[in-house]
């Protein structure tokens, strides 16, 4: 990395020594620029794990019910119920998976996620207007707040002075991924605006240790959410599959073999053996298995409270573990499930309400339908829908789950404008579900158009609180769908798609739902993405304009608003990263025509104009490192004014790259001064001066 | 109101710092920046200084109007032929007024690269000077 930089530099100089002749002299400080960029190799690395995590976030949600012996089974292994059992499994599949997008193209996750849970939302209380959705609260300020201060208190044993600067601006990155923007996008509420918190799947469990098995099985939905119906926003169609989990100590594998052919011959294909329990085997064979990751900072905190709870007392649960042959069996079962079912029926189910809700709408046609729509009242509007509600009893035959019969309850076609949400079979639902399922599918291209045919009906509707998850989920998915180096944002697209849509989501977030949570999680996620899409602009100006709004609508508490501060220098920071990159393909490709530029005198005038202006864009320009560096001193005020000085300590010395070999930045009336020395005095640790240590 | 200049060399170096207030409006001179805004002056112009080099190469002129911004701050540049770059922070926008500051700035700031005592980037310390830079600030701003 150091070598490639060197190298990188005396390019410069060459090239630098040309430009003289020119009226401005361009002096760039090279020192500083190789030493930020070698110190914290990239900044971009942060911003594309961001991105990993947010293409695992928006995952299916498969709805665990399991048999009361089910969760007998899992609590003897020491969790809580079969759902928390599984629930480590689903973060990351092991392996491959293939996904067929809309345009048959086959595309391979290496690392696709589903979640597990057991709530599927009971009914809210049904009142008209947008009430149903006013208040929504993605996660609790304070919940997250105080688990960060945990972390943060946590990880200061591991900011010793004497630890190497990159390693310990490592700690710091995991600290932000994990405890916050982690914490921030997981697990959302079950809302109607949304459908990735509404089930795809479902998973029947029983054991073989059940009597009645069959009838058990039968009696399992009925208890969803004890009974309570699911409310009428949730797509009841989900896919149905059953697990048999078979204890190999206590029972008889032939007996468990026929019972599956029973349950296939019953409940259709998607029936699935799992076998545990083989072994009695000694400790060292056994794992210990952590906890989801995918956790809220409320849970996270009532599970830290637990624990402490018990230090205090005995150490009385140990923690969950699992041999290692069954670790491997419920791997697989959790990769078939979704090979084998989770992801076929959710391509099916793109393919069928593309074909039956989405495409009338697409194309000039569709503008016309729904302008129709509009002035003539209900009338084609029902006319539409009953075609839907043909098609969703065809995919119900498809999914095998026409033996239950569907009792479509009232608000299910109920419009915005009679109960405050769209039920779950109006043709607005539907498109939303489909956008969702394609993004879970990451067809992000095909999810933005789909995102985008919703935004007159919820604009028509005043459905805000629809209307600004429907264009955020659209901003993100342009942004997903960019791969530098193959595909690189446009201007264009960036300030005549993203900023509206952007703008008008996180406004309508703020505003008119007021939902300032939902905002704070549009705002992270594409501010982060807007650092991966290979435009420097895209960061240093996009990025850094939103994170700055969160900042000053207080959407975080204290400590995240310091970290907020450190995503803006990094975001400055990708900048320079970013056109240090374009800058090195465009010398590489122009630098020949240069040299000969330079030899041969007798270039026409023209000529000579496009390459110094080559030459220009190829030196000016691209760096950010003094406002990176600006920012990180405000962070390191933000911190010091909540007393964690380590974090300030980092800070300075990052921004020290920049600061450190200028003598004005010390006198005694600045901020530096004032942040280095306080620490120096309140941490009694070190006499050794701060800025010479680089 | 409340100003801050600063002439900065090639090497990213204050080469005269002024803060002053303004004249007009019954204002004495003094600036009024506040303890948290004071300390971070010479930062925030340092970072500006990224910005200026990416906006200097796309005009001709030397006055580059408002480059950047800091909350409720403004920060205006000029930049000489010699890649000296003049910064003020201001907090309203008056144009024509900081241009003509500015160039009389530039015409003080030659008179001083005359003197064949002074190299480039050197601090300007001269009382006279600041006196001058002081004067047209009450002309001007």
């Amino acid at each position: 990395m150091r070598a490639s930089f060197d190298i990188l530099d005396s390019n410069r100089d060459k090239v630098s020594t040309t430009t003289n002749g020119d009226h401005k002299t361009h002096t760039r400080r090279k020192s500083s620029v190789s030493s930020i960029a070698s110190s914290d190799s990239n900044p971009s690395k942060t911003a594309i794990n961001c991105k990993n995590i947010t293409s695992q976030a928006f995952c299916p949600r498969v709805l665990v019910v399991a048999s009361p012996d089910a969760d007998e089974l899992a609590r003897e292994s020491g969790f809580d119920r079969l759902t928390t059992l599984l629930q480590p499994f689903g973060d990351e599949i092991i392996g491959r998976v293939c996904i067929r997008d809309s345009q048959s193209i086959t595309l391979n996750c290496e690392n696709y996620s589903v979640r597990f849970n057991d709530v599927i939302g009971g009914g809210l209380p049904t009142t008209s207007g947008d009430i149903v959705n006013r208040n929504v609260v993605l996660f609790k300020t304070q919940d997250h707040e105080s688990l960060l201060k945990i972390q943060v208190e946590e990880q200061e044993n591991f900011l010793n002075w004497e630890l190497s600067l990159s390693y310990r601006n490592q700690l710091k990155r995991k600290l932000y991924l994990d405890q916050f923007f982690r914490r921030i996008i997981a697990n959302p509420p079950v809302t109607s605006f949304e459908t990735f918190s509404h089930p795809v799947a479902c998973v029947y469990a029983i054991s073989s240790r059940n009597a009645n098995p069959l009838e058990t099985l039968a009696q399992l939905p009925k208890t969803i959410n004890n009974g309570t119906p699911p409310a009428e926003y949730i797509n009841r169609d989900y896919l149905r599959t059953y697990v048999l989990i078979h204890h190999e100590n206590e029972d008889d594998l032939e007996q468990s073999r026929t019972l599956l052919e029973k349950m296939k011959r019953q409940f259709g294909l998607h029936c699935y053996l799992l076998r545990i329990g083989r072994h009695k085997a000694t400790e060292d064979q056994y794992q210990v298995i952590k906890q989801s990751c995918w956790i809220t900072a409320h849970e996270e905190l009532a599970s830290i409270d637990q624990s402490n709870n018990n230090k205090s007392e005995t150490d009385a649960s140990a923690p969950p573990s699992l041999h290692n042959d069954d670790i491997t069996e419920i791997q697989q079962l959790v990769r078939s499930l979704v090979t084998q079912s989770i992801i076929p029926f959710m391509e099916r189910c793109v393919t069928v309400w593309n074909d039956q809700v989405a495409s009338s709408r697409r194309g000039i046609t569709g503008r016309f339908f729904s302008a129709s729509r509009k002035y003539f009242g209900g009338g084609i509007g029902s006319g539409g829908s009953n075609g839907l509600k043909s098609g969703n009893s065809l995919l119900g035959s498809i999914t095998n789950s026409g033996n239950t019969t569907l009792d479509v309850p009232v608000g299910a076609m109920a419009t915005y404008k009679q109960l405050g949400f769209y039920g779950y079979l109006t043709p607005e639902a539907t498109i939303r579900r489909l956008a969702d399922y394609a993004f879970m599918l990451r067809d992000y291209k095909f999810a933005h158009s789909t995102y985008d045919l919703l935004k007159r009906d919820f604009l028509n509707d005043k459905a805000w609180s629809y209307l600004a998850a429907s264009q955020e989920m659209a901003a993100i998915s342009i942004l997903m769908s960019i791969n530098p180096p193959q595909s690189i944002l446009s201007t264009k697209t960036r300030t005549d798609i993203i900023e509206p849509l952007l703008d008008s989501a996180i406004y309508t977030y703020i505003s008119r739902s007021s939902m300032p949570t939902y905002a704070l999680r549009c705002i992270l996620i594409s501010s982060e993405l807007l650092c991966t899409v290979g435009s420097p602009l895209a960061a240093s100006y996009d990025a850094t304009k939103w994170l700055l709004k969160a900042l000053d609508e207080k959407l975080v508490g204290r400590l995240g608003y310091a970290l907020l501060m450190e995503r803006i220098s990094n975001a400055y920071g990708v900048h320079g990263e970013i056109s240090e990159i374009n800058r090195n393909r465009r010398r590489g490709t122009a630098s020949p025509a240069l040299d000969q530029n330079n030899n041969t005198s007798n270039n026409t005038n023209t000529n000579r104009k496009t390459k110094v202006s080559d030459l220009i864009q190829s030196t000016s320009g691209g760096t950010r490192h003094r406002k990176a560096a600006f920012w990180l001193l405000l962070a390191a005020r933000e911190w010091y004014d909540a007393n964690d000085y380590k974090q300030v300590q980092l800070c300075t010395e990052n921004a020290n790259h920049v600061y450190g070999e200028m003598d004005w930045t010390v006198r005694e009336d600045g901020i530096l001064h004032r942040l280095t020395s306080g620490h120096r005095t309140k941490n009694m640790i070190d006499q050794v001066d701060l800025l010479s240590i680089n | 109101m409340s100003f801050y200049l600063a002439i900065i060399g090639t090497r990213d170096n204050p080469v005269y710092e002024l803060a002053f207030g303004t004249h007009r409006q019954g204002g004495d001179g003094q600036p009024k920046f506040s303890v948290q805004m004071k300390e971070l002056n010479p930062f925030i112009v340092h970072a500006a200084l990224d910005i200026v080099e990416d906006v200097q190469w796309t005009t001709n002129t030397m006055y580059l109007k408002v480059v950047d911004n800091f909350y409720n701050y403004m920060i205006s540049a000029f930049v000489t032929a010699g890649n000296i770059k003049f910064l003020l922070l201001h907090e309203t926008k008056v144009e024509d007024s900081i241009r003509q500051f500015f160039v009389d700035i530039y015409d003080q700031y030659i008179k001083t690269v005359l003197n064949p005592f002074y190299a480039v980037n050197q601090t300007i310390s001269s009382p006279v000077f600041d006196q001058k830079i002081r004067n047209l600030a009450k002309k001007y701003l």
